[in-house]
C-alpha cells in the first residue's frame, strides 16, 4: 500500500451572517486513490465537524456531491486529489444561492428543471443485444442525468442571465422530445423555444466540458434549435397547443455575473471561443460606430479627407489595423462556427472547430496584415 | 394561439444568416477598399471616383444595413444574456430599431454626398 | 395534525420512512440529520431493489421482508426503478449444488422463479460468462439508493413535517430517565438549541449506539462496512446474483450506464472510519469477472465503502453471520420512557421497519392511528427541494 502523502486542502467558507466568505486550508493525509469527497469528510471528522458538505452515493450517480475543484466543476466523490497541485481549492457551485460552505440550494434549480417534465426513467440503448426477460416489458433504466447542477454553474449564459432556462433543464426537455414517455413533447418545444430558452444559449460548451454522465447538454440545446427551425410540424389537436407556463421563480440566485467570463481556471476552449466572441463584437459595434464618424470628414472634401489618410498611414494606426482585423476574423470566422453548432450541425465537433477557426483566423491575420503592409508603403 | 416569445426563434435565425452575409460582404468590402486600391488607402478623388459606380454604392449600401442590423441583434443578445426581462424587450428593440434607422441614415446621406463630390 | 411530536434522528431511508408514515397519522414530526440526507449509508448501496433471494435458504425471515417490501414499492413509488428482473447464476458445479436449497426457499419465502438455461440466459444477457451452467430469474431490480428516500421526505415535509439536515444531535434532553427531546448543533447557523419531543426515535443506522449511549442505553447493532466498485460500462440490464450462499463479489447491479459490483464485509467501530482495502477491490472485479467477463477490463468509475448497520451481538467476526432483519427497540424495557431505536434492515425493507416503528411509538402516545404507507403513491423526488 502506498505511503500518504499530504495535500493541502483551500476551502472555501462561508455561513449565514458571515459579512464575507473565506477560505480555511486543511492539511488532509492523501493516498493515490483519496477523492476531494474522502478528503473533506477527512476535514470533518477530524478537523472541523462543521463543515457543510453533500454527498450522498459516493460513486458519480446521486450528483449531489457537485464541487468546484480548482475552479472547475466536478463530482466530488469521483475526483481523485492525486496529480494535482500541493493546494487544492474546493469551492461551491455557482449560479445557485448558497446555503453554507460547500452546500448550494438546489431549489431554484428543481424548480425550472422540473417545468421540462423529464422521466426518470427511459428506455435502455445499452447492451442493445440484450432482450427482456419473460415478464418484463420493454428494458428501461435511468435517465443519464443526475441532477447535480454542474453545467448551470458552468454555463457562462447562467452566469449573467438569472432568467435562463439553463443547460440542465434544455437537455431534459430534449429527452422528452426524442422519448415522450406520456410527456407531450410540442409541449417541451414550446417551453424552450422562447428569449431565455433555448435561443440564449452561445454555444459555449462547457455544460457538456464538465457534465459527469455524458448528457451532452451543449448538443441537446442544438439539437432542440435545429428542430425548431428545421423541424417536423407539431401535430394537429388540444395536445399540442402550445401555452407558455408559469415562469420560473427566481430566488436571489447568487448568480456570479461577469466574473464569471474573467475566471481562467478550469474551462475548456468552447467557453473561451464564447467571452472572445462577445468582446469582438461589442469591440466591433464601437469600431462600426467610429468608421462611420470618421467618414464624415469625406463630407468635407479632399482637403480633410486626405489629411485623415496621411494619418491612416502611420504605425499605430496600422498596428490598430491589425487589432481590428483580428476582431473581424475571429468575430466572422467563430460566428460561421457559432451559426452550424448552433444549429446542430457538426455540433459534437465544435472544439476541432474552434481550433480551425483559431488557425484560419491566425494565417489570415498574418496574410492581411503583411498586405496591408507592403500596400501601404 | 402564437407564443409572442417564439419570435425568439426568428431573432436567432436573422442573427446567423445577418452573420453569414456578412462574412462575405466584409470580405468584400475589406479587400475592395483597401487590397485593390493603390496605396491601400484611396485618397478622396479615388473614394468619389470608387462609389460612383452604381454596383459598388449598392454593395456598400447592403453591407450597411446588413452591419447594422447585425450589430443592433448582438447588443440585443448581450442585453438578454444579461436577464432582460419579456416587458422591457420591446422598449430596447425600439430603440435598437431606431439606432439602425439613424446610422443607415447617416450612412446613405453620406453616401450621397459623396457620389454628388460634395465639399 | 395531532398535538404530539416526534423527533427523529437520522435522514437515512430508515428515518425518511418513519417520517412519512408518522406524518400519515397525524403526528408532527421533526427530523435531524447531521449531514444531507441518504449521506450515511443509505446513499451508498448498490441500489438493489431486493427480491429476497440472497437470504431464501439463510434467512428466511429477511428474504419474506424484501420480497413483499420490493411488491410495495413498486406500487408506491412507481417510475423510481430500472425494473428488468434479476438473474442468479450458477458457475460452478459448487453453485449448481445450491440450486434446489435455493429453489426450496425462494419458494418457502414467496419469491417468484423462473429457471433458464445457459443458452436462454444468454440469449437475455449475452456478456453472462458463457460457461454459466444456468440462471434463476428472480425479481430483483435497481432503484436509485438516493432518490427513493427522497420521495418519502418529500412526501412527508409536503404533508408539514420538519425536515432539517445540517442539524447535529449532540445530546438528549432527558428529565430523569426519559428522554424529552433533543440537543442539537445548527451547522448552518451555527448554533445550538434543543428540540422538546414527546418521543425520540432513534434512526441513526450504523451510528445508533453513538446516539443511545446518549439516554444511557445500549443497542447491539454492528456497523458491517463492504467495499463496492463501480465500473463504466452497462454490461447487463438485469441485476446478476452468483447463485451461492451469500459471499464477496457476488451481485452486479446495472445502473444508468453504470455496473457496479459489490461487496465485501468486515467490521469495524467507528462507522465514520472506513477505509478500502485495494484486495476488495481486486476481489470485486475478481468476483465480477466471474459472472461477466467483461467486466475485467472495465474501467473504474469509482470504489467506495459503506456501513451495514447489522443487529447483532459484537462478537460478530466478518459481518456475514449476522441476520439482515431489523429490530425496534423500545428502551422503557431499560427504564428510558421516551425513546425508541430502530435498527438493521435493507434498503428495500425501509418501509416495514418505519411501520412497526411507528406502530411502536404511536402505542406508546396512546394513539389510534393505522399505518397508510402500502396505499398512499410518494410524491416525486423532485418535491423535497420545492
Amino acid at each position: 500500500m502506498s505511503s500518504p502523502s499530504t495535500v493541502q486542502l483551500r476551502v472555501f467558507r462561508y455561513k449565514p451572517g458571515d459579512p464575507a466568505p473565506h477560505y480555511d486550508t486543511f492539511a488532509v493525509p492523501v493516498t493515490p486513490r483519496t477523492t476531494v469527497l474522502e478528503a473533506l469528510q477527512a476535514i470533518r471528522r477530524d478537523q472541523d465537524p462543521g463543515l457543510m458538505l453533500r454527498h450522498s452515493c459516493h460513486h458519480a450517480s446521486c450528483g449531489t456531491c457537485g464541487l468546484r475543484v480548482d475552479g472547475q466543476e466536478v463530482l466530488a466523490c469521483v475526483t481523485p486529489l492525486a496529480d494535482r497541485g500541493p493546494v487544492v481549492t474546493v469551492e461551491p457551485l455557482q449560479n445557485a444561492p448558497l446555503l453554507g460552505d460547500l452546500v448550494v440550494d438546489m431549489g431554484p434549480f428543481y424548480a425550472v428543471f422540473t417545468q421540462a417534465g423529464m422521466p426518470l426513467v427511459r428506455s435502455t440503448e445499452a447492451t442493445a443485444a440484450s432482450r427482456p426477460a419473460v415478464g418484463i416489458e420493454r428494458l428501461t433504466r435511468f435517465e443519464n442525468c443526475l441532477e447535480c447542477g454542474l453545467c448551470v454553474s458552468a454555463c457562462p449564459v447562467a452566469a449573467t442571465d438569472p432568467l435562463y432556462l439553463g443547460p440542465a433543464a434544455l437537455a431534459a426537455a430534449w429527452r422528452v422530445v426524442q422519448e415522450p414517455r406520456g410527456q407531450n413533447p410540442a409541449r417541451a418545444l414550446a417551453w424552450v423555444d422562447q428569449e431565455h430558452g433555448c435561443w440564449r444559449c452561445h454555444l459555449a460548451f462547457e455544460c457538456s466540458t464538465v457534465c459527469p454522465n455524458d448528457v451532452q447538454p451543449g448538443q441537446a440545446i442544438a439539437a432542440l434549435r435545429q428542430r425548431l427551425v428545421l423541424g417536423e410540424p407539431a401535430p394537429p389537436g388540444p395536445a399540442a397547443a402550445a401555452t407558455r407556463p408559469a415562469p420560473a421563480p427566481t430566488g436571489p440566485a447568487r448568480r456570479v455575473g461577469l466574473r464569471a467570463w474573467l475566471d481562467p481556471r478550469g474551462r475548456d476552449v468552447g467557453y473561451w471561443a464564447f467571452v472572445l466572441h462577445r468582446l469582438t463584437g461589442l469591440a466591433l459595434v464601437a469600431y462600426l460606430l467610429l468608421h462611420l464618424w470618421v467618414l464624415r470628414l469625406l463630407a468635407r472634401g479632399p482637403a480633410a479627407w486626405d489629411e485623415f489618410i496621411a494619418l491612416a498611414r502611420s504605425p499605430l494606426f496600422l498596428a490598430l489595423d491589425g487589432l481590428l482585423l483580428f476582431g473581424v476574423l475571429f468575430h466572422g470566422l467563430n460566428g460561421v462556427r457559432v451559426a452550424l453548432v448552433g444549429l446542430g450541425a457538426a455540433a459534437r465537433r465544435q472544439r476541432g472547430l474552434f481550433w480551425a477557426v483559431l488557425l484560419l483566423t491566425l494565417l489570415l491575420l498574418a496574410a492581411g496584415v503583411a498586405a496591408l503592409v507592403a500596400a501601404v508603403h | 394561439m402564437t407564443d409572442p416569445t417564439s419570435r425568439a426563434k426568428t431573432w436567432w435565425l436573422l442573427q446567423a444568416l445577418s452573420g453569414l452575409a456578412l462574412v462575405l460582404l466584409l470580405g468584400v468590402h475589406f479587400v475592395a477598399q483597401h487590397y485593390v486600391a493603390q496605396g491601400g488607402l484611396r485618397t478622396y478623388a479615388q473614394v468619389v471616383a470608387y462609389v460612383r459606380h452604381p454596383a459598388v454604392a449598392a454593395l456598400e449600401a447592403i453591407f450597411l444595413v446588413v452591419v447594422a442590423v447585425h450589430a443592433a441583434l448582438g447588443l440585443r443578445a448581450v442585453a438578454l444574456d444579461f436577464g432582460l426581462p419579456a416587458a422591457r424587450q420591446r422598449s430596447l428593440n425600439a430603440a435598437l430599431a431606431v439606432g439602425v434607422v439613424l446610422v443607415v441614415g447617416y450612412g446613405l446621406w453620406l453616401l450621397a454626398q459623396v457620389r454628388g463630390g460634395a465639399g | 395534525m395531532s398535538a404530539y411530536h416526534v423527533v427523529i434522528i437520522g435522514g437515512g431511508a430508515t428515518g425518511a420512512a418513519l417520517a412519512h408514515d408518522l406524518t400519515l397519522r397525524g403526528v408532527q414530526v421533526t427530523l435531524v440529520e447531521r449531514g444531507e440526507v441518504t449521506s450515511g449509508t443509505t446513499g451508498r448501496h448498490h441500489g438493489l431493489l431486493h427480491s429476497g433471494a440472497r437470504y431464501a435458504v439463510k434467512d428466511p425471515e429477511s428474504a419474506r421482508e424484501c420480497i413483499q417490501e420490493n411488491q410495495i414499492l413498486r406500487r408506491i413509488a412507481p417510475g423510481s426503478f430500472e425494473l428488468n428482473d434479476g438473474l442468479f447464476v450458477a458457475i460452478t458445479d459448487e453453485d449448481l449444488a445450491y440450486y434446489d436449497d435455493f429453489m426450496e426457499g425462494c419458494a418457502n419465502t414467496g419469491i417468484p422463479t423462473r429457471t433458464l438455461s445457459r443458452d436462454e440466459a444468454l440469449r437475455l444477457e449475452p456478456n453472462l460468462n458463457p460457461d454459466l451452467k444456468l440462471a434463476v430469474q428472480v425479481p430483483d431490480g435497481t432503484m436509485d439508493a438516493m432518490r427513493l428516500p427522497l420521495r418519502f421526505l418529500a412526501t412527508a415535509k409536503h404533508n408539514g413535517a420538519r425536515i432539517h439536515p445540517f442539524h447535529q444531535v449532540t445530546g438528549l434532553v432527558l428529565q430523569g430517565r426519559t428522554v424529552a427531546g433533543v440537543q442539537v448543533r445548527d451547522h448552518r447557523r451555527r448554533r445550538d438549541f434543543t428540540i422538546g419531543a414527546d418521543l425520540v426515535v432513534n434512526a441513526a443506522g450504523p451510528w445508533a449506539e453513538h446516539v443511545a449511549r446518549m439516554a444511557g442505553v445500549d443497542v447491539p447493532v454492528v456497523p458491517s462496512p463492504g467495499v463496492l466498485v463501480a465500473v463504466r460500462g452497462r454490461w447487463t440490464n438485469m441485476v446478476i446474483n452468483r447463485l451461492h450462499r451469500a459471499g464477496d463479489g457476488d451481485i452486479v447491479v446495472p445502473q444508468r450506464t453504470l455496473s457496479v459490483i459489490g461487496t465485501s464485509s468486515w467490521v469495524v467501530d467507528d462507522p465514520d472510519h472506513l477505509d478500502v482495502p485495494e484486495e476488495h477491490i481486486r476481489l470485486m472485479y475478481e468476483k465480477g469477472a466471474e459472472m461477466i467477463p467483461a467486466l475485467a477490463r472495465a474501467p473504474m468509475r469509482a470504489a467506495w465503502a459503506a456501513a451495514r448497520p447489522l443487529v447483532g451481538s459484537r462478537q460478530a467476526q466478518s459481518g456475514r453471520e449476522l441476520s439482515r432483519t431489523f429490530k425496534v427497540f423500545d428502551h422503557a424495557a431499560e427504564g428510558v420512557e421516551g425513546f425508541v431505536t430502530i435498527v438493521g434492515g435493507k434498503a428495500t425493507t425501509a418501509r416495514i421497519m418505519a411501520e412497526v416503528t411507528a406502530d411502536l411509538v404511536v402505542r406508546k402516545l396512546g394513539l389510534d392511528a393505522p399505518c397508510r404507507t402500502r396505499e398512499v403513491v410518494l410524491l416525486p423526488h423532485t418535491a423535497y427541494y420545492a
